[in-house]
C-alpha cells in the first residue's frame, strides 16, 4: 500500500512516501504557494523519484500548522501525535521528542506504542524557535550555518538573559558594543545557551524522560545541540533528516489507517 | 478619587439581554432549566436596580460570602465577580479592561477582579450600602473590598476564613460569621430574624441535597448532563444561595438529568470522551462546551473544584455551624493534599478518561497546583491532563480557535489510548 | 560616600556563602538543627526555644533562571517563591531539617503544598494566620502557635519550656532593639549608613544564630554611631513592596542620588519593628507581638497598615517612595493603586517598579529611578 505523510509547516512543507513501511522518497520544499497547491506540489515532486504517480497513493495524512488546508488528505492529525509516531518508528527507545521548527517549539512525551502521552508548546513566544536564531544571525552578520559552528569555538559563554527574544537582542547588541567587546564566538554561545535554557525549561515542565530526541530544522544546528545537551545533562538522539520526523509519523499513521480499512 | 455619580442605566441593558436570552431559549422549546437560568439572572439584576426605590439595603459581596444572611434580612445582594463579568461582557470588555489599566491595576491581576474594579471606576456599579468580602478563594478577593470601600465611601466588612480546618479555625470562623451579622444589623438598624434565617438555611439544605443528587446521577455512563449546566448551576448558586429559586432551578436540572439517566440516554448520541475539568471555563468560551459535546462527543462528568459545593451537612437550626461546615468543605482556601486524594477518587468514580485544566494566567493559587494534580492523575488514575493556558474573561489572551486546536489534539491522544 | 564599615566586611563574608553560611555550618557541625521559615508571622522564638536555628527562606540575589521551579509550580507564581524553590531544587538548602510556613499569601502557601508533596525536608508545617487583629484572632493564632510548639516537640523530641521561650524572647528582643537603634540613626539628616548596607545587615541577621548576630550588630551600631560617616544622597527615599533581598538593587538607586533611609518591607521593618512585651504567659506574649506587628499587605483593614506606613514616611522625612513590586506578587499589585493614592494624597510621590525578584536594578530600572529623582529635583526647586 502506497501512503504519504505531509507536514505543512510555516516555512517549509515536508512529505514522505512509504510503501509497505519502507521509505520510498521524501521532499522538503520552501513554502511558496498557499496550502493546498503547496501540498500537491510537494507530493508531485516526491513521487517523481518513484515509479508511481499521485493517484496511486492510497492514504494521505496531513499534519503541521497548515494541515487543515489540505482538502485531499484522508485525515489530519496533530503534530504531537505525528512526532511521537515518527520518533518511535526510527528510535523505539525515545520517550521525549523536542521539535524546534521555524516558528514553533513542541515537546512531546512518547509512550512505547509511539503514542503521545502529553505535549506542551511555546505558543506565545518566538524565543525558542528558528526565527529567533535567524534574527540573531542577522544581528551577528553571519550566515546561520556559520553561526551554528561558531559557538563550538567559544572560550566562555556570554551571559544573555533568557527571558525574552526582544531583550536578548538588546543584550547581544550591548555585548557587541562593550568595551572591550565580548568575543563573537562567546556571544553566539550565549545565544545558543539562552535558547537551550528556554527550551530546557519547557521540557522540564512536561518531565524529561530518556531517550530524548531533537527534531525540526533547528536540530541541524550543532551549536544549539551542544547547548541543549548541556542544559539537560544528556545526549540527544537526532535523526539524520530532523525536519522530516513529523511527516514520517504522519506517513506511519497513514499506513496504519489504510491497514485498518483493508 | 471618589465615585459620586453612578450610572445604573447600564443595568437596564443587562436585564434586557438576559431576558432576550431567556425568550430565545423558551422559543427553542429546550429543557425548562435553560430559560430558567436567564430568568434568574435577569431577576437578580432587576432586584439590584429596584433596591433603593423598594427601600431595601443593597450589599455588594465577593464569592462565598453567605448570601443566606442577606436573604434572611431582606437585603439585596450584588455578587461582584459574577455580575461585573456579565456587565462587562454586555457593555464591552475592551473598555472595561482599559478602565482597569488606567486605574493602576496591573494586567497580571486576574481579569475577573480587574472587571470588578473597572465597573467601579466607570461608575457602572450601583452604589451599594455596604461591601462584604472574604479571603475565599485567593489574595485578590481579600484585597477587593479595600479599594471599593474607599472609592464609594461606604462601610465594609471583611470575613476571614482560616487556612486549616481544625477546631480553633472553625471556632474563629463562626465568630467571624457572628461579627458579620452584627455588621449587617448595625447597617440596617434591624436585628437578624433567626427564624427567618433557619428558613433560608432550609433552602440551602435542600439545594445542597439536590446538587448532591445531580452529582451522583452524573456518574452514569453515558453522561446524562449537558456540559453547560454546571456553569449555570455555579453562577446560580453564587447569586442565590439560600433563595427558594435556587432550589427550583436545581430541581429542574435534576429532573432533566434523572430522566436521561433512567432511560440510559446520554446527552450526546455517541459519547466518546469522559472528562474531568478543573477550575472555571473561560467565560468567552462557554459556547465551546456545547461544541465539545456535540462535535466531539466530549462530555464533562465532574469538576473537582466545584463538587465540594455540595458537601457539608446543613442543619437549619444551626446556621453558623452549617455555614462553617460548608466553607471548610471547599479546598480552594486550604491545603492541597486532601484535594489530590479527592481528585483521584472522582476520576475513578466518574470513569473519566482525560482531564482538562483551565490554567488562568491571572490565577496564582490554582496554577501552582497543576503539576501535582497532573502527575497524580496520570500515575494514580492513569489519565492524561490537557493544560490550556487561557484567561478567565479576556478573549484576547487565547482565541477560541487555538483552544479548539488543542482540544482536538488532546482528543486524538485520548483516541490512541483507547 | 566614605569608607567601608569594618563590621560590614564581616557581614559580607557571612552573606557570601548564602544560603549555607559559615555560622549555619558551624551550628550544624555541633549536631544541631536548622529550620527555614517563610514569612514574618512565623514566631522564631518558639523554634529557637526548641534549640533549633530558624533562618529565613529566601531566594538568591541576581535573577535566576527559574526553569526547575516553573516545572514544579507555574510560570505565573511570583518570582520570589519560585526563586526560593529553585534553590531548594538545586540542593542549596539541603542542610535544612525542616520548613515552617505561615499560610499568609497564595504563592507561599502553594510552596508549602509543593514542599509537603515532595517532602523536601523531614519536617514541614504550615499553620493558619488570621488576617485581622481581634480578640478571637489572637485566640486562633495562639492555638496555632501552641500546635506548632507541640509539633516541634513531638518531631524533634525536645521540650520547649517557658524558660527557654523567655530566653529566646530576650535574644530576639535584643536583635529588635539593635535594629531600632540603627534606624534611629537613619532618621538623621545625614544618615551614617545606606539602605544597601542596611539590607546586607538585615539579610545576615536571618542567616546566623541570633545571639551571634547580636554581637556583630552591637559592634556595627557602635561603629556607625561613633564614626563621622555620612551617606551622600540628595533625596530621602522609602522602599516598600514585595520581599527584597538584593542589596545591589538598593545600591543602584542610591548610586543615582537618592538615599534609602527606611523601608516598609517583609525583609526589613516587619522583621524587627515590634518587641515582645513581658506577660505571664510566654506564648501569649509572643503571639501578641507577632500578630500586632507592623502589618503585611495581607492584613485587613488596609487603613491600619496604610496609616502606619504614612507615619514612618513622615518620621523619616521622606521625599519619595520607591515601590518595587515583584511581578505576580498578589497582595501588592492589588493593594498598590490604593496605597499609591494614600501617599500621593499626602504629597509624597511614588515610583512604581515592576520587576522580578532578585534583580540588581539595571538598565530600564535605573532610567526610571533617574527620571524620578529628576522629578523630585524639579519639585524641590519649585
Amino acid at each position: 500500500m502506497l501512503v504519504a505523510g505531509l507536514d505543512m509547516g510555516s516555512l517549509t512543507t515536508k512529505v514522505i512516501i512509504l510503501q509497505d513501511n519502507e521509505i520510498l522518497s521524501w521532499r522538503i520544499i520552501t513554502a511558496a504557494e498557499e496550502g493546498e497547491l503547496q501540498a500537491r506540489r510537494a507530493i508531485e515532486e516526491a513521487i517523481k523519484d518513484t515509479r508511481f504517480s499521485p493517484k496511486d497513493l492510497g492514504y494521505i495524512v496531513a499534519t503541521g500548522a497548515g494541515r487543515k488546508s489540505v482538502s485531499f488528505a484522508h485525515k489530519q492529525r496533530a503534530p504531537a501525535s505525528c512526532l511521537a509516531r515518527g520518533a518511535n518508528r526510527l528510535f523505539p527507545s525515545v520517550r521525549t521528542v523536542i521539535d524546534v521548527g521555524a516558528e514553533t517549539c513542541t515537546v512531546v512525551s512518547v509512550n512505547e506504542r509511539g503514542g503521545a502521552d502529553d505535549s506542551i508548546g511555546n505558543e506565545r513566544c518566538a524565543s525558542g524557535t528558528g526565527v529567533f536564531l535567524e534574527a540573531m544571525a542577522k544581528l551577528m552578520q553571519m550566515p546561520l550555518e556559520e553561526m551554528a559552528k561558531a559557538s563550538l569555538l567559544a572560550e566562555s559563554i556570554a551571559e544573555i538573559s533568557n527571558m525574552c527574544a526582544i531583550f536578548a537582542e538588546q543584550e547581544v547588541i550591548s555585548h557587541v558594543h562593550r568595551e572591550p567587546p565580548t568575543p563573537k564566538n562567546d556571544i553566539i554561545a550565549g545565544i545558543h545557551a539562552s535558547m537551550a535554557t528556554r527550551i530546557g525549561g519547557l521540557v522540564k515542565r512536561i518531565g524529561v524522560k530518556e531517550d530524548v530526541a531533537l527534531s525540526g530544522g533547528v536540530a541541524k544546528n550543532i551549536g544549539f545541540i551542544r547547548a541543549l545537551e548541556g542544559n539537560l545533562g544528556l545526549k540527544l538522539t537526532i535523526p539524520s533528516e530532523p525536519q522530516l520526523l513529523a511527516a514520517l509519523g504522519a506517513a506511519c499513521i497513514a499506513q496504519e489507517e489504510s491497514a485498518k480499512k483493508s | 478619587m471618589k465615585v459620586d455619580i453612578t450610572d445604573t442605566t447600564k443595568l437596564d441593558k443587562v436585564v434586557q439581554v438576559m431576558q432576550g436570552l431567556a425568550e430565545r431559549r423558551r422559543a427553542q422549546r429546550g429543557p425548562k432549566a435553560g430559560s430558567m437560568y436567564y430568568d434568574l439572572i435577569a431577576d437578580c439584576f432587576r432586584r439590584v436596580q429596584t433596591a433603593r426605590e423598594e427601600g431595601r439595603y443593597l450589599v455588594a459581596h465577593t464569592i462565598f460570602v453567605p448570601t443566606e444572611f442577606l436573604f434572611a434580612m431582606d437585603i439585596v445582594p450584588f455578587y461582584l465577580e459574577g455580575m461585573c463579568e456579565i456587565m462587562a461582557r454586555v457593555h464591552g470588555l475592551e473598555e472595561a479592561f482599559s478602565a482597569a489599566k488606567a486605574g493602576g491595576f496591573a494586567s497580571e491581576i486576574c481579569s475577573g477582579h480587574r472587571l470588578v474594579d473597572a465597573q467601579a471606576i466607570r461608575g457602572w456599579l450601583p452604589r451599594p450600602d455596604a461591601f462584604v468580602w472574604s479571603n475565599q478563594v485567593c489574595d485578590l478577593t481579600t484585597k477587593t473590598g479595600d479599594y471599593l470601600v474607599k472609592l464609594y465611601n461606604r462601610p465594609g466588612f471583611y470575613l476571614d476564613r482560616p487556612y486549616r480546618n481544625n477546631a480553633p479555625g472553625v471556632q474563629y470562623f463562626i465568630r467571624e460569621l457572628e461579627e458579620l451579622i452584627h455588621f449587617l444589623e448595625d447597617l440596617t438598624g434591624r436585628k437578624m430574624d433567626w427564624d427567618r434565617l433557619s428558613e433560608v438555611m432550609e433552602n440551602t439544605r435542600r439545594s445542597t441535597e439536590v446538587f448532591r443528587e445531580i452529582c451522583e446521577l452524573r456518574k452514569a455512563v453515558p453522561s446524562p448532563m449537558r456540559n453547560q449546566h454546571m456553569i449555570e448551576m455555579i453562577l446560580a448558586q453564587l447569586l442565590l444561595s439560600g433563595a427558594p429559586e435556587l432550589v427550583t432551578f436545581y430541581e429542574a436540572i435534576r429532573d432533566e438529568v434523572k430522566e436521561a439517566a433512567e432511560k440510559g440516554e446520554g446527552i450526546v448520541p455517541q459519547e466518546r470522551y469522559r472528562l474531568l475539568t478543573f477550575f472555571f471555563y473561560p467565560a468567552y468560551l462557554w459556547k465551546l462546551l456545547d461544541a465539545m459535546q456535540n462535535e466531539y462527543g466530549a462530555v464533562i462528568v465532574a469538576e473537582p473544584h466545584l463538587s465540594p459545593w455540595c458537601e457539608g451537612e446543613v442543619d437549619p437550626t444551626k446556621p453558623l455551624e452549617s455555614l462553617a461546615r460548608k466553607a471548610f468543605a471547599l479546598y480552594d482556601t486550604g491545603p492541597l493534599e486532601p484535594f489530590v486524594d479527592k481528585v483521584i477518587r472522582e476520576a475513578r468514580e466518574y470513569k473519566a478518561e482525560g482531564a482538562i485544566y483551565w490554567a488562568h494566567i491571572g490565577c496564582r493559587q490554582t496554577c501552582a497546583t497543576i503539576r501535582i494534580l497532573k502527575d497524580a492523575l496520570l500515575e494514580k488514575a492513569g489519565i492524561p491532563t490537557l493544560v490550556i493556558d487561557c484567561d478567565l474573561a479576556d478573549p484576547t489572551y487565547s482565541s477560541g480557535e487555538q483552544v479548539k486546536d488543542r482540544l482536538e489534539e488532546f482528543f486524538e491522544l485520548l483516541d490512541e489510548r483507547k | 560616600m566614605s569608607d567601608i564599615l569594618e563590621t560590614l566586611q564581616e557581614i559580607r563574608e557571612i552573606n557570601s556563602c548564602f544560603p549555607y553560611t559559615a555560622p549555619i555550618k558551624a551550628w550544624k557541625e555541633q549536631g544541631k538543627k536548622v529550620i527555614a521559615f517563610q514569612c514574618d508571622y512565623v514566631p522564631e522564638e518558639v523554634i529557637y526555644a526548641a534549640g533549633i536555628l530558624p533562618i529565613r527562606l529566601t531566594g538568591d540575589s541576581g535573577e535566576l533562571g527559574l526553569e526547575e521551579a516553573n516545572a514544579y509550580m507555574y510560570v505565573n507564581t511570583c518570582s520570589f517563591i519560585r526563586g526560593c524553590l529553585e534553590l531548594v531544587l538545586g540542593k542549596r538548602y539541603d542542610f535544612l531539617n525542616g520548613f515552617v510556613s505561615g499560610a499568609t499569601c497564595d504563592c507561599s502557601r502553594r510552596l508549602a503544598d509543593v514542599w509537603i508533596h515532595h517532602r523536601f525536608t523531614p519536617f514541614v508545617h504550615i499553620f493558619s494566620v488570621p488576617r485581622k487583629i481581634t480578640p478571637w484572632a489572637y485566640e486562633l493564632y495562639e492555638a496555632e502557635v501552641h500546635d506548632l510548639q507541640q509539633k516541634l516537640e513531638d518531631f524533634f523530641k525536645v521540650e520547649i519550656t517557658n524558660e527557654a521561650l523567655w530566653e529566646a524572647v530576650e535574644v530576639y528582643n535584643k536583635r529588635r532593639e539593635l535594629f531600632k537603634k540603627l534606624h534611629e540613626l537613619r532618621k538623621l539628616d545625614a544618615p551614617p549608613i545606606s539602605g544597601a548596607e542596611t539590607l546586607e545587615v538585615l539579610n545576615a541577621s536571618s542567616r546566623m544564630p541570633p545571639d551571634q548576630f547580636n554581637k556583630v550588630m552591637e559592634r556595627l551600631v557602635e561603629e556607625v554611631s561613633s564614626r563621622k560617616r555620612a551617606v551622600d544622597g540628595k533625596f530621602r527615599l522609602m522602599i516598600n513592596g514585595s520581599p527584597l533581598n538584593n542589596p545591589e538593587f538598593v545600591k543602584a538607586i542610591e548610586d543615582l542620588g537618592g538615599v534609602v533611609v527606611i523601608d516598609e518591607l517583609c525583609t526589613g521593618i516587619r522583621y524587627w519593628w515590634e518587641s515582645v512585651d513581658p506577660a505571664p504567659d510566654p506564648i501569649k506574649a509572643i503571639c501578641r507581638r507577632y500578630l500586632h506587628n507592623f502589618p503585611c499587605p495581607r492584613m485587613e483593614p488596609f487603613e491600619d497598615r496604610a496609616q502606619r506606613a504614612l507615619k514612618i514616611a513622615r518620621d523619616y522625612r521622606i521625599d519619595g517612595v520607591v515601590t518595587e513590586m515583584v511581578r505576580y506578587c498578589v497582595p501588592w499589585t492589588m493593594e498598590q493603586p490604593l496605597q499609591r493614592m494614600i501617599f500621593e494624597e499626602q504629597g509624597i510621590p511614588v515610583l512604581e517598579l515592576d520587576l522580578e525578584y532578585g534583580t540588581a536594578g539595571t538598565g530600564p530600572i535605573r532610567t526610571r529611578v533617574q527620571a524620578f529623582l529628576e522629578m523630585l529635583e524639579a519639585r524641590a526647586v519649585k
